[in-house]
């Protein structure tokens, strides 16, 4: 089998795979003399890198690791070929100065532990000999830790066959964009980038994104206590401070989607609907329309909203947008990030075995209904209303994903229009 | 302007071997960041001095480079151990005769052998928006933040590269989006003891992580130019960025929208940070006393007092810049019994007597390393150290 990577250093190479899950020290965890792995509590204690093809996830430890990997060079002790996940300088400055062949950007499984392996003098590939022992199940994810410049052959080449370019409307889940835990409103910039990354290598089509608050919203809505409250000096003080706390969020998401090519464009969903009977009702979505049209990606958030009867603010969340939203542009799909596999037939937090339902229709409710269970704080977005409200817009056509947003590949087939997570349809 | 080049644009192969293993490198650093574009830069600093972590592999590195190569910017170096001419006491002839090799490599490069890691302090410090080559964490984060300059966390052999070709990937804090605040952080801890800076370095860096912050200060005083350094190199020691803002104070500041204040740093979060960086226990005896750390500016005095011998005094070391350009003496350092000063050197990278088991430093950062080493530490500010080379305990209120 070939696999795609990132070439570093020049050379060819060949030898036995010695694929390592956790990460190595040269300094200090390498005997330089011997070859040996020494690094205390490494799973791989023992073992001899000396003429190995080496794959490891990235190097730990100080920067005069690379002097190990010369000094192993001049020694006769070093391994044939490095194939890393995510390297960093120290491991390719010693591969480099040690002329050790180097390729990057390439997690390999640890199942082909022991198989032969090829590196040609001038391919961006290594060939693994079939260890026979699963028919060729492809190898661990491929990292995605580039931007535009990603390893050839990223997962868009894993799923060749069909890519859906339709349009469709993803919400990133409030607990993905910040830390939702966080007892202050606090962005998780590492998650968000990634995620960014990941929808601007499969977003295709038309797209409208849609965002949830997270430590932004629960936290200080809560705190200020205004849903219980009537609308008094005090109230109107903290709506307007909570609203522009969504702002805020919204800005560092939109710059975050922006860095990574998306054109973005935000929205501000209170001046485009308000709440009636608990939901988003659009007033007007001409400038979304408009913006669409120009080829942008209109970016909408949880908000306070207003209410008609009786005439007050209520908060409208990303999971009121979205179906929502879906009707009124007729968006064929949803697409819902979270921070769970899917829709669970058990609390997984009490029940981490607990499968992740694949489909839910009409038909199938009744069954699943039963054992719903809420799995979140979250004052808005509980679980069980979410698939209530996507099931009744499921009857107007509008089918929703459920996806893990930390998953690649979910994300990847959710986008691309493949069941992955839970998939609720009519 | 845009300065930068593709790297289709780079020639196939240097003038030199050198030049060449340099430019083979800088591109693999190009792929690894994944860039295709290098940026020239106006100068770059060195680290990977001390021979005690280049180890006999890193010297013969430097060694077949310095055979024909030679830097194209202005060139700056990190401290060593300890300045070969005038080893402290602990040290054997030929140790000091491996840290002298690893500086005449680097001499015979054109490297200019200041042996400083504040090389805005010993050289002319870098101007706003200038893109540099710097491999010294602290001087990383101190250009970046205070003068507005631009460069990445480079490695030690990463920066001799681009010293030799003149030009570093384009990635990472050198491009603007990098170098954007995500974090605003009100701080009302008074500042003007230069270790309590320190101390909020470690708090942002072990809170925020990677994240650039936005700092107001509201507190009595703001650090002074010491302050800034000890801040500068504690943030990345603990694991933070290489950059942050502070409104006010730091040039790029004002380029920024306000953030909200998600954290405000009180006397009690830095009070709580000197707790998680004191090992010893009160009373207990110190054998090594250390102040310098990052250097100050070249010929600083020592904090410590001079004194006769005293075999119950522990050692008290204060490194600072060496003397550099034409300046260099033979013979002993600055000495009086006990109290060194350690021109160019440091002691987080240098052997150290071998008795040394608790160190006693003004430096969060420092802490950080010699504890790495497995001594005991305790950090206070420089006036009780400094009553500490006296005592040698470790007082019991600090």
């Amino acid at each position: 089998m070939r696999f795609d990577a990132v070439r570093l250093t020049p050379g060819a190479a060949a030898g036995r795979l010695l694929v390592l899950t956790e990460p190595l020290s040269f300094y200090g965890g390498v005997d330089p003399e011997t070859g040996v792995i020494v690094q205390t509590g490494h799973p791989r204690n023992g073992e001899c890198l000396t003429g190995r093809v080496l794959a490891l996830p990235r190097s730990t430890g100080s920067t005069v690791g690379s002097w190990t990997l010369l000094r192993m060079s001049r020694l006769g002790t070093a391994p044939s070929a490095v194939v890393s996940q995510a390297t960093d300088a120290v491991l390719v400055t010693g591969t480099l100065a040690g002329g050790i062949v180097h390729l990057d950007g390439l997690a390999v499984d640890p199942a082909q532990d022991g198989a032969e392996a090829t590196i040609p003098a001038d391919g961006d590939w290594i060939e693994v000999a079939c260890s026979g022992d699963d028919g060729g199940r492809p190898p661990a994810g491929r990292t995605t830790h580039g931007q535009a410049a990603a390893p050839a052959g990223s997962i868009v080449q894993d799923h060749p066959s069909i890519v859906n370019d339709g349009p469709v409307i993803v919400k990133l889940g409030g607990s993905l964009v910040t830390v939702k835990r966080s007892p202050v409103p606090r962005v998780d910039f590492d998650r968000l980038a990634d995620l960014a990354r990941l929808l601007a290598t499969f977003l295709r089509g038309p797209a409208v994104i849609l965002h949830g608050a997270g430590s932004f919203g629960h936290g200080p809505v809560a705190r200020a206590g205004v849903l219980d409250r009537p609308l008094d000096p005090a109230a109107r003080l903290d709506w307007g401070r909570i609203q522009a706390l969504q702002y805020q969020l919204s800005a560092l998401v939109c710059e975050a989607l922006a860095d990574a090519g998306l054109p973005v464009f935000p929205f501000q969903a209170s001046a485009l609907g308000r709440l009636s009977g608990g939901r988003f009702v659009p007033d007007t979505l001409e400038p979304v329309r408009r913006a669409l049209e120009l080829g942008l990606i209109p970016v909408l958030f949880g908000t306070p909203a207003f209410c008609d009867e009786p005439a007050g603010l209520g908060i409208a969340s990303g999971d009121d947008l979205a179906p929502a939203l879906a009707l009124a542009l007729g968006f064929p799909r949803v697409v819902h990030l979270t921070d769970v596999a899917g829709v669970h037939l058990t609390d997984p937090r009490e029940d981490p075995a607990s499968p992740v339902i694949p489909r839910i229709s009409a038909g199938t409710v009744h069954e699943a209904a039963g054992e719903l269970t809420v799995t979140s704080t979250d004052v808005t977005g509980a679980m069980a209303g979410k698939v209530a409200r996507l099931l009744e817009v499921a009857s107007h056509g509008v089918d929703s994903w459920i996806v893990d947003g930390r998953d690649p590949e979910a994300v990847a087939a959710s986008l691309a229009g493949f069941p992955a997570g839970t998939v609720i349809t009519r | 302007m845009d300065r930068t080049l593709p790297l289709s644009e780079l020639p196939a192969t240097g003038e030199t071997l050198a030049h060449s293993r340099a430019l083979g490198l800088l591109v693999a650093l190009c792929r690894v960041a994944r860039t295709d574009r290098v940026v020239p830069v106006a100068s770059a600093h060195v680290s990977g001095v001390s021979y005690w972590n280049l180890g006999p592999a890193g010297l013969e590195y430097l060694e077949s480079l310095a055979s024909d190569g030679r830097v194209r910017v202005p060139t700056t170096l990190n401290p060593c151990a300890f300045w070969p001419a005038a080893p402290p006491p602990w040290v054997t002839d030929g140790q000091a005769l491996l840290q002298a090799r690893v500086l005449a490599a680097y001499e015979a490069m054109g490297v200019t052998p200041t042996c400083s890691c504040a090389p805005y302090l010993t050289d002319p410090a870098p101007l706003f928006g200038e893109h540099l080559a710097w491999a010294e964490s602290s001087a990383v984060t101190f250009a970046n933040s205070l003068l507005g300059a631009r460069t990445e966390r480079e490695g030690g052999p990463g920066a001799l590269a681009a010293a030799l070709c003149g030009f570093t990937p384009f990635a990472g804090l050198h491009l603007d989006e990098n170098r954007r605040p995500r974090v605003g952080v009100r701080v009302t801890a008074d500042l003007g003891e230069p270790w309590r800076a320190g101390l909020l370095g470690a708090w942002l860096g072990r809170t925020l992580g990677a994240t650039v912050p936005l700092l107001t200060l509201d507190g009595p005083r703001p650090p002074g130019r010491a302050g800034w350094q000890a801040l500068s190199a504690a943030l990345i020691t603990y694991g933070g960025a290489a950059l942050f803002h502070v409104h006010g104070h730091t040039p790029e500041a004002a380029a920024f929208p306000t953030l909200p204040h998600q954290f405000v740093v009180t006397e009690a979060e830095l009070d709580a940070e000197r707790a998680r960086l004191v090992d010893l226990t009160p009373g207990e005896a110190v054998q090594l006393v250390f102040s310098g750390c990052p250097h100050g500016v070249p010929g600083a005095p020592s904090p410590f007092p001079d004194g006769a011998p005293a075999p119950v005094r522990p050692w008290a070391l204060f490194a600072c810049g060496a003397r550099h350009r034409g300046e260099r003496t033979k013979g002993p350092p600055d000495t009086a019994g006990r109290s060194l000063r350690l021109p160019g050197g440091c002691p987080a990278v240098s052997p150290l007597p071998e008795e040394v088991r608790t160190v006693a430093t003004d430096s969060v950062k420092a802490a950080f390393y010699l504890r790495s080493r497995g001594l005991r530490v305790g950090v206070a500010s420089t006036e009780v150290c400094a009553g500490i080379a006296v005592t040698g305990r470790w007082p019991h209120a600090v």
